[in-house]
């Protein structure tokens, strides 16, 4: 892939339809790359995206027009963009979260801001077999919810209630029964 | 205080092929029979939000998915 897939633009105007910016007091668009966590985004087989912004674009007549990776195109899955608008005084006035796929050039008036997930990026949700015997289990990733042959099990219950602890990295569990050696025991985790 | 997992859907598969084929809303992290989560990809092959069973289900059964929309 030779170069960014999508022109992103952007008209800032006051209410009365007036352009904002001007050579002395020039409006700005903040660009910032979102959502890759704990991964160095990249462009698969292109380049390391190094420098992720904020990144100041400044306008003296309220136009602004920039070339920029489709989230669609970076690695890890589920980035996004935070794009913050600042009038000539440097106010943010807006700021919101936009997720840019495809390619061409797309207007910023254009384009509905996304919600941003939480914590980890959603993608890294998987459901796995847990890997042991006995007692003692091992998650493929952080264990969010432990299954025993398909079913939920709380967490830190007492016997009779089939249950589970996990140790502080979240991938060792120690069940509080010893299921048959047929048994299942999966997990919802993050990879 | 909203979902954290803004994305993040429980929704029933739409039939495809009765009994057998399956199409999930999303991006597939889990998917349950009648309620209870199935051994992952031992019961099912999956490609996308494709979901076909090893063996047909029974007529009324209910496949729901945990899916990334």
């Amino acid at each position: 892939m030779s170069g960014p897939n999508i022109t992103l633009t952007a008209l800032l105007q006051d209410i009365a339809g007036h352009p904002l910016g001007s050579a002395a007091n020039p409006c700005k668009l903040c660009i910032a790359l979102c959502g890759y966590g704990p991964y160095l985004p990249k462009i698969a087989g292109t380049s390391m995206l190094a420098r992720v912004g904020p990144i100041y674009l400044e306008s003296t007549n309220g136009s602004f027009s920039t070339p920029l990776w489709g989230n669609d195109v970076i690695t890890p899955s589920g980035t996004y963009y935070t794009v913050a608008l600042l009038d000539g005084q440097g106010n943010v006035v807006q700021c919101a979260a936009y997720t840019l796929t495809g390619s061409g050039t797309q207007d910023l008036s254009g384009i509905l801001p996304t919600i941003p997930p939480y914590g980890f990026p959603i993608g890294n949700l998987v459901y796995r077999p847990c890997t042991g015997s006995g007692r003692n289990w091992t998650a493929p990733g952080k264990a969010i919810v432990v299954t025993y042959n398909g079913i939920n099990m709380p967490q830190g219950a007492s016997f009779p209630i089939n249950s589970y602890t996990l140790d502080s990295s979240g991938t060792q569990i120690t069940l509080n029964f010893v299921p048959d050696t047929t048994d299942r025991i999966d997990a919802f985790c993050v990879l | 205080m909203p979902s954290v997992f803004f994305n993040l859907r429980f929704a029933p598969c739409t039939v495809i092929v009765p009994r057998l084929v399956f199409m999930a809303p999303g991006r597939v992290v889990a998917i349950a029979y009648n309620g209870i989560w199935m051994e992952p990809m031992k019961l099912y092959s999956q490609v996308g939000g494709t979901i076909t069973m090893k063996t047909p289900i029974d007529q009324g059964d209910q496949i729901y998915a945990l899916c990334v929309v």
